[in-house]
């Protein structure tokens, strides 16, 4: 039983040190979590907050859209692997089976020393613990002539829904021998492979239906996620139609024009058909509001995945600073594990373990070629640190491709089951 | 003539009985070592396993496809097939990578863990 005092660490003072700081658990009343943001990570820590304290915490979701569209899989939509209502997922999971209560509003301020949350109709809801889990906010601004207004005409996809349907409808409406322009974000970004497998997906429907079309990926990053699995792809099933250009290409990106659709670059101007144009992101806006980020990124202690600027605090997922661990899905649905553990420790006196942190990044690039990536990680002291990681091989057969892409589907099952069921 | 050589059956049974003493011996230690698995399984810590089962659940669900389900998985079977994961026999990176930083006593609560769930 010497395990006990390896992982319990957390259990034993949890209930009586904190009792005095916490106002609800002074007066024996149910301890209140409110999650903001119903994605990948909030819905998840939602989850097993609700899940695992079995009426002991009372849990509120926060989250605007009542039907969430997720950002993984939006390409395989976009590539026609799967139908558009097949990423869309409801609250009711959580709502009736969890009973978490659900609210679907915008969260519009924190008052961090009231320990309230204000949404955007006037409402306030009271919290113990509060979980960030925004996911990003896109810069516009660091694209001169890239706006909301642009991104009718140049979508940016970064954020699934409307936006991936809106590339896939362009990329269908393509003139024959047309052109695709894809600028990718720069780094820190949302999916770090997702660009490519855009291109990818992209790149299968013009085969399909458009052969003599072109992609030119304008690209403000010299090297890219799973960049020699995806060159070498493009060169076996798309030769000749996927044309990359790194800085070096092309000198930087200046402007965009969604109205000539024209992209600037220090080189050359690019005129466009179809164009994605993804700009530079930053933490959702309520973390920025919150008072829990520092520059664009929300740091964190990585045990507990809880603010650095606010211990009552948790901000998980891509408005996070994980350090190593990638912004992704995945991620956040293990981060989310990490701090449900470590917040119904503290509120609740149950045990918390040691954490542990994993993710993988599967990705498309054509019929039955799935490549992969992934890490597990551990709680450093600053930092999360990697233990161990893998990735795809060139040269990989056929047969472990195409295991590889159902893989991945078993995946999406999974996960989108582990966030909303 | 009449006399029969005897020694290849000698030879035959010799083999035969040291075949069949390490029969006994590997059905007897096999046996030993279910019965202690078993009992290292109702031993571990299964609070322990359900946390350490939220890595596995991100991808593993009760039906689907492309990743098997282990709701319901019997102990033995998924303490072996973890083991050969880390040990890399068998061959998948997601898996390899998943079991080779767990111990034998998290291997042990995983199983108690998943073998206590519904199929």
């Amino acid at each position: 039983m010497t395990s006990i005092s390896r992982r319990g660490f957390g259990g034993l003072f949890g209930a009586s040190a904190l009792g005095l700081a916490m106002p609800s658990l002074a007066f024996g009343a149910v301890p209140k979590v409110v999650v903001i943001g119903g994605g990948a990570g909030g819905a998840t820590a939602a989850r097993y907050l609700a899940k695992d304290s079995k009426g002991a915490l009372d849990v509120t979701l926060v989250e605007a859209s009542k039907r969430y569209y997720t950002c993984f899989f939006s390409n395989l939509y976009i590539g026609g692997f799967r139908k558009y209502g097949s990423i869309g997922h409801n609250y009711y999971g959580l709502a009736v089976n969890n009973r978490i209560n659900v609210v679907h509003e915008w969260a519009s301020s924190v008052d961090a020393a009231a320990r309230s949350v204000t949404l955007a109709s006037g409402g306030k809801l009271s919290y113990d613990k509060l979980v960030l889990s925004p996911g990003i906010a896109l810069k516009y601004d660091s694209i001169a002539g890239y706006s909301p207004q642009a991104q009718g005409r140049m979508p940016h996809g970064w954020t699934s829904g409307t936006q991936a349907q809106q590339i896939r409808n362009q990329v269908l409406n393509m003139k024959k021998g047309g052109t695709f322009v894809m600028v990718p974000p720069p780094n820190p970004y949302r999916c770090p492979p997702g660009p490519y497998e855009r291109v990818s997906m992209i790149a299968h429907l013009l085969r399909e239906r458009n052969s003599t079309a072109k992609i030119i990926v304008l690209d403000p990053k010299a090297k890219f996620s799973k960049m020699g699995l995806f060159m070498a792809g493009w060169e076996k099933h798309y030769p000749g139609m996927i044309e990359w250009l790194g800085p070096d290409a092309h000198g930087g990106i200046r402007s965009v024009n969604h109205e000539t659709m024209e992209i600037v670059t220090d080189l050359d101007t690019f005129k466009a058909d179809a164009a994605c144009v993804v700009p530079a992101q930053r933490a959702g806006s309520i973390a920025m509001a919150a008072g829990v980020t520092d520059g664009d990124w929300a740091p964190i202690i990585p045990a507990t995945m809880a603010s650095k600027a606010d211990p009552n605090i948790h901000v998980l997922g891509d408005a996070s600073v994980a350090s190593s661990m990638p912004k992704s899905g995945f991620s956040a649905n293990s981060q989310a594990k990490v701090a449900a553990n470590a917040i119904r420790g503290e509120l609740t006196g149950s045990r918390v373990y040691d954490p542990r942190f994993a993710n993988t990044c599967w990705s498309l690039i054509a019929t039955n070629d799935g490549v992969k990536v992934g890490a597990n990680y551990k709680a450093g002291s600053e930092k999360i640190d990697v233990v161990d990681k893998f990735v795809s091989q060139g040269g990989e057969s056929d047969d472990l491709r195409k295991t590889t892409y159902e893989e991945s589907i078993g995946w999406y099952d999974g996960i989108t089951s582990d966030m909303f069921s | 003539m009449g006399k029969i050589n005897l020694r290849p059956h000698i030879a035959r049974l010799v083999r035969l009985r040291v075949l069949a003493i390490a029969m006994m011996f590997g059905v007897i230690s096999n046996a030993v070592a279910q019965a202690d698995l078993a009992n290292k399984i109702a031993k571990a810590d299964i609070g322990y396993g359900e946390y350490l089962a939220g890595e596995c659940v991100t991808c593993h669900r009760k039906s689907g496809t492309g990743i098997p389900q282990i709701n319901g998985i019997e102990a033995e079977t998924f303490v072996t097939i973890m083991k050969a994961y880390r040990s890399k026999e068998l061959d998948n990176k997601v898996m390899q990578m998943v079991a080779g930083r767990l111990d034998n006593e998290q291997i042990l609560s995983l199983a108690a863990y998943f073998s206590s769930l519904p199929e």
